[in-house]
């Protein structure tokens, strides 16, 4: 068993203070070893964003710790550069990370200057070592963001995060504003950079679909707390909370789901679903057996 | 396209050029001394020899008033909107960039100073001074209005700091200046522009309505206020004293505003 | 006309015929040649990618062909009535009325400052004529319909008060208030998490059974959960049509293939 690269504990986010103080998150906690993936499921506002951005130094933790290589990681002002260098992220609107009035050349370039290893001729060959590494033409690299798609903006925007070598990349939502045709790409590309760069990865998501082909680990989150988290085959195949398993037949069967007349009208109904009503998405799950279906070619 | 230059672009052209040519020549341009009393030549009509605009009641011509009226005014407003924009500008930047007690002390007095209209607080200000004169009017005013641009600038920084990419070039640890002059100041050189031309236009506003009332310029100095409020008693008699001032205003909020007009089209 | 063909015509709710959609200028064909039909109590899909035509059609159906852009020949019909030639006036009355919206963001297409229950009852006011307290009991008794939980107290309640779940019902229910013959959805789901699409496609596929349905997706997933038909669209033409089973589970057009394996889809239910 190798020691954790980051192992978070009882973590806790709260915006607010004093009477109006509101957990977002509460009592997080996992460990994640080096070059594996973690997905963090959740709903929109369940606070698994906030978990990531914790870990990113963007959010201030509450109460709880959380461990990058054993140490315990400070606000980001106060982050040594190891740990900096160390954690990088990819967001989720690619409209929104690069500087529109930089070019691509430019955005891969900065972050370089800034750590100050290499020289000019050095950092223009790392440049482009950086767009094959994400397989982009060179030829991009005198654009503008507004010039690439969101695919390919994704892309830059991966890059960046790896010139600074992390072992550590945060991926919150960065599928979720892609086409499904691009979604496949792009977390094709992460696997592959994650088998590459021995990357651990915490990846955001509420598709089951890429965190099926993405993650080692599942952690599953809702209104804050943490409902479930284990292995990937453990949580997709044999879901304990309600919320997993409708999220999982959401993701297999939206048809067989709806066509499960208690299911349906519980869904209709809005609100909490009952475990009676839930007692048939076991079977969608079941008969979609995830790894018979669509087994990675 | 916007690029293309409009005919009120060009008139605003001409018309900072002209701005540029009596601050450096004065009195030159019209060949008089705006002081020069000429009590023969009282309340000569415009058109009269000598004297194109032409003279007010101690003979005086009006021309060359409205030139020096136009230094102290442009130069006024110009000083005092970049005193506003120098100071607002560095308060709302410190302020977004993570200053929370900042961001709430500059809350709190912006709040203040706006609870006031900036005109009556420059009134007061001025008369608890007791003094008036250029730089007097100068610095009350831009200290009075420098808020308008912290609201405006905090408000767009902050926004900024919320951005991923701004969040991304803080990942990677670079030092704050490194990170205002490459990811937050360009973004907010648009609206600047366009909120500096306009509070100019508003400061020679607010500079002339001071020199209206008599709290502005000192007694006698040649200023847009103090001659429309000379020529009041002329009105029907002389009204080429306040008709000058009034239009010379005009004409350089007009051509402020299409500046500050065309700025917005280009950064949009 | 027999007594068939009169019952054929009745039940039919929308009857696009040979739509033909240009741009003004430079002239260009985005949708040459459209043929669809929708019967009382039916829901259709129309699945494509972004820019395949998709939701230009369903603006054409709407009347609200964006500008630059016109019709160029073929008709369309509600409840037998030709409305592709009507005037912005008569629109007024058929948008809202016979033709229920939904889209894909309702909070944009609420007016922020105006609450939710107070464009209800605009709604039914305008084109059933009811008075102030009619309109109201009638605008609850839809929020409930569409299992708004306290629906009292969401008719006062802003749109932005109100989670994208929450907004959507509404929107479901402002689309339903005046009882249409059709109701146009555009991407009603694309913008929610998952849990909440699925509750939104079981809603709307119960209340649009007491109508008729056009939902505009490019999730042919979602359609296959809701529709009873599917028309897949590309490139402003309809390249597969048929009942929603042997769309996804028989395919005859390649690209239809590439849709459903796109979406992972799973086993037949």
């Amino acid at each position: 068993m190798t020691a954790p690269l980051l192992s978070i504990q009882n973590l806790g986010v709260a915006y607010g203070s004093g009477r109006d103080r509101r957990f977002v998150l509460r009592g997080a906690g996992f460990d994640l070893a080096p070059g594996q993936v973690m997905a963090i499921v959740g709903e929109s506002g369940s606070g698994k964003s906030t978990l990531v951005r914790a870990v990113a130094g963007l959010a201030t933790p509450a109460e709880g710790e959380i461990l990058f290589e054993g140490v315990a990681l400070p606000p980001l002002g106060k982050r040594s550069k190891t740990m900096l260098h160390g954690i990088q992220m990819v967001f989720q609107d690619p409209g929104a990370s690069l500087n529109p009035r930089q070019s691509i050349r430019t955005v891969l370039e900065e972050p370089l200057i800034v750590v100050g290893k290499l020289d000019g001729a050095a950092r223009r060959r790392r440049v482009e070592e950086l767009m094959d590494l994400v397989h982009l033409d060179h030829r991009l690299l005198d654009l503008r963001p507004s010039a690439l798609s969101g695919g390919q903006k994704q892309r830059v925007a991966i890059a960046r995060a790896l010139s600074m070598e992390p072992r550590l990349l945060i991926a919150d939502e960065a599928l979720s504003a892609l086409d499904f045709a691009n979604q496949d790409k792009v977390s094709a590309l992460l696997l592959e950079l994650k088998e590459r760069l021995n990357l651990a990865m915490l990846f955001v998501s509420h598709d089951m679909r890429s965190v099926r082909r993405m993650a080692d680990h599942v952690c599953v989150i809702e209104g804050g707390q943490v409902v479930e988290q284990g292995p990937v085959a453990e949580v997709l195949y044999h879901p304990k909370s309600a919320y997993t398993r409708l999220l999982l037949a959401a993701a297999l069967n939206p048809a067989a789901a709806l066509a499960d007349p208690r299911l349906s009208a519980a869904l209709e109904a809005g609100g909490p679903i009952s475990d009676e009503a839930l007692a048939g998405v076991m079977d969608i799950i079941g008969a979609n057996a995830l790894m018979q279906e669509q087994s990675p070619s | 396209m916007s690029r293309s230059l409009s005919p009120a672009i060009v008139g605003a052209g001409v018309v900072g050029l002209f701005c540029l040519a009596v601050m450096i020549f004065g009195d030159a341009l019209s060949g008089h001394d705006h002081r020069a009393i000429d009590l023969s030549m009282r309340l000569a009509a415009p058109l009269a020899p000598g004297h194109l605009l032409g003279t007010d009641e101690l003979g005086r011509d009006v021309l060359a008033r409205l030139l020096n009226g136009m230094r102290w005014s442009v130069g006024s407003a110009l000083c005092a909107t970049l005193i506003a924009f120098s100071i607002g500008t560095t308060f709302g930047l410190a302020a977004a960039h993570k200053g929370a007690w900042l961001g709430g002390a500059l809350k709190l007095l912006t709040t203040f100073t706006q609870s006031f209209p900036s005109f009556v607080m420059a009134v007061t200000v001025i008369a608890l001074l007791g003094d008036s004169g250029f730089w007097a009017v100068t610095l009350t005013l831009g200290l009075v209005t420098w808020p308008v641009f912290s609201r405006v600038v905090y408000a767009e920084a902050s926004s900024l700091f919320q951005r991923e990419y701004v969040q991304a070039a803080e990942m990677t640890g670079m030092s704050v200046a490194r990170l205002y002059a490459h990811h937050v100041l360009p973004a907010l050189v648009p609206t600047l522009s366009v909120l500096v031309v306009f509070h100019f236009a508003e400061m020679i506003v607010a500079e002339s309505a001071l020199s209206f009332l008599g709290i502005g310029a000192p007694l006698g100095a040649a200023t847009w206020g103090a001659m429309l409020s000379e020529g009041r008693a002329f009105m029907l008699q002389a009204p080429w004293l306040t008709l000058g001032p009034a239009f010379a205003m005009v004409i350089i909020i007009v051509a402020a505003h299409s500046v500050g007009q065309h700025l917005r089209n280009l950064t949009r | 006309m027999s007594v068939a063909e009169l019952n054929t015509a009745h039940e039919m709710v929308l009857d696009i015929r040979k739509l033909r959609l240009e741009t003004v200028a430079p002239r260009r064909v985005l949708i040459p040649n459209l043929d669809l039909t929708i019967r009382r109590g039916e829901i259709v899909g129309l699945v494509g990618q972004s820019g395949s035509g998709k939701t230009l059609t369903c603006f054409a159906v709407g009347g609200l062909v964006p500008p630059g852009v016109r019709v160029a020949g073929g008709e369309i019909h509600l409840e037998g009535r030709r409305i592709d030639n009507l005037a912005e006036a008569e629109w007024r009355a058929v948008r809202g009325g016979r033709i229920g919206m939904v889209f894909q963001d309702p909070l944009s297409s609420f007016n922020p400052v105006k609450t939710v229950g107070s464009i209800l009852i605009e709604s039914a006011r305008r084109h059933r004529g009811l008075d102030k307290a009619a309109a109201r009991a009638l605008a609850v008794e839809t929020l409930r319909a569409m299992r708004l939980p306290g629906a009292d107290a969401c008719v006062d309640a802003f749109p932005h008060q109100l989670s994208g779940g929450q907004r959507q019902r509404a929107m479901i229910g402002l689309a339903l208030i005046n009882q249409p013959a059709l109701i146009l959805a555009d991407e009603p789901t694309t913008a929610l998490d998952p849990t909440v699409q699925l509750q939104i496609l079981a809603l709307l596929r119960r209340q649009a059974q007491q109508a008729a349905a056009l939902m505009i997706t490019h999730d042919i997933a979602a359609a296959g959960a809701v529709c009873d038909r599917i028309a897949v669209m590309l490139e402003g033409e309809i390249v597969e049509e048929g009942p929603t089973a042997q769309v996804l589970y028989e395919p005859r057009h390649p690209f239809t293939r590439s849709l459903r394996d796109a979406a992972h889809l799973g086993r037949r239910a």
